[in-house]
């Protein structure tokens, strides 16, 4: 047991050391372009995880893991094609699990907001639902995909470490059928994370802030 | 202040994941029923002044060659037929009792088949571009040429929709031209097709057939007169 313990407190303090960050994000996912005519309504069930490492003050990589759900129920409605008619209900599902790298661009600042730049690059990969009266067609398959970020950190005083994060990015996954020609939507996160440099940032401010006032 | 903002990082990290397990990834309720219908662009249905109406309605088992249950049980029977009479009168039919007198012939079956294998049933006859449905060959089939006492095959002048596989309870609504009766060759065409996926599985079928039989008809405003 106290191994154990031992090893967790080791990697513990290896994850949450001073360069390290981790952080988990809610995202809001609005479907636009040829996306937006397959599937309309904004996604409000998303979810990442954030992994950084700062190699300096102003830069930071790292892996980005992410999901959105997209869905849509499209009323009873009647379509002709050639010699055809077809009156059915419609349901549209979309899962987009993305695996990125990321590479991220802080503006210095002395206040307790960071802005920053992102672009995150890896695949995706999608999973494709449509479902039209008891009928089920399905599309699976990985795209390539990126998408450009600005966003904003916010040290909390206390407790140490700890992050506000909020960023608003482009989604571009190259991925298409017959419904749409790529995955684009405008992705906004909300999230919490740590990180061992906030820490630093946080002491290194107080000492600042206690030699000032001797 | 410190317990605060722990309590509000672990709800948003509570919200965050909570959220990731939401609704969206269950199967919506409601009913699975298709309406479909398909023509022949070649036909002049407005030439089509009477109708004859089959008098029952098979229930035709794809699946089990030995099934002895033929008929459609009531009330659905009826409704179906009911429907289909209602419909045609509407859009300017008059109906008649002999097939003499007839113009068109209209039979209404229920088909079986979980299989979803139909698409590949059909069999090429000729060059023509005519095709066969295996359903007209059931024994439970009601209406073929035969039960009308004409000697001939049923044939379509086009390629039935896709989405017939994979069914299980599909009404079909199908109409033989009279006049299109091709002695020497012994074929017979059938110019229009309807029907309704998944109709026979679910609940409140006998109100669904209603609205199905009309929507039918409804979307094939080239029947009208």
């Amino acid at each position: 047991m106290r191994q154990w313990l031992l090893i967790l407190g080791f990697y513990s303090n290896f994850l949450l050391a001073q360069s390290f960050y981790v952080g988990v994000n809610y995202k809001i996912d609005i479907p636009v372009l040829s996306f937006q005519k397959h599937i309309q309504p904004i996604s409000f069930v998303g979810s990442e995880i954030d992994f950084r490492y700062f190699k300096t003050d102003w830069f930071s990589f790292g892996l980005n893991l992410g999901w959105a759900s997209f869905y849509e129920h499209i009323p009873m409605g009647t379509y002709y094609w050639e010699n055809n008619a077809m009156t059915a209900e419609q349901w549209n599902y979309l899962y987009q699990t993305d695996f990125h790298f990321q590479f991220h661009f802080y503006i210095p600042t002395q206040i307790l907001i960071k802005p920053y730049f992102a672009l995150q690059l890896g695949t995706s990969f999608v999973q494709d639902y449509k479902k039209v009266g008891d009928l089920v067609f399905n599309d699976n398959g990985w795209g390539f995909g990126y998408t450009p970020e600005i966003g904003f950190l916010f040290h909390l005083p206390k407790p140490d470490g700890l992050a506000f994060i909020t960023s608003c990015g482009f989604s571009h996954a190259l991925y298409k059928n017959n419904h749409y020609d790529a995955l684009t939507n405008v992705n906004i996160k909300f999230g919490i994370a740590y990180s061992g440099q906030f820490r630093q940032k946080t002491r290194d401010r107080l000492e600042k802030a206690k030699e000032d006032a001797k | 202040m410190r317990f605060t903002l722990i309590n509000i990082s672990a709800q948003l990290l509570l919200l965050t994941f909570l959220s990731s397990c939401l609704k969206n990834k269950f199967e919506p309720v409601g009913e699975g029923d298709i309406v479909f219908s398909a023509y022949d662009q070649n036909e002049d249905f407005v030439g089509f002044t009477t109708f004859a109406l089959v008098d029952s309605v098979g229930k035709v088992d794809m699946t089990n060659l030995g099934a002895i249950d033929s008929i459609l049980e009531e009330p659905y029977r009826s409704i179906i037929l009911n429907q289909i009479e209602v419909n045609m009168i509407a859009y300017g039919y008059s109906k008649v009792s002999t097939v003499d007198s007839a113009d068109i012939l209209i039979n209404a079956n229920l088909i079986l088949s979980p299989s979803g294998d139909l698409v590949s049933q059909y069999s090429f006859v000729g060059g023509n571009e005519e095709f066969e449905a295996d359903w007209w060959k059931n024994a439970h089939y009601i209406g073929e040429p035969n039960y009308w006492g004409i000697n001939a095959i049923a044939l379509y002048r086009f390629r039935l929709p896709y989405y017939f596989t994979e069914d299980n309870g599909t009404l079909l609504i199908e109409m033989i031209d009279v006049n299109s009766l091709d002695s020497v060759n012994q074929k017979i065409y059938v110019p229009w097709v309807a029907g309704v996926r998944a109709i026979y599985t679910g609940s409140n079928i006998g109100n669904r057939l209603i609205q199905a039989v009309n929507q039918c008809f409804l979307q094939s405003e080239y029947l009208r007169h």
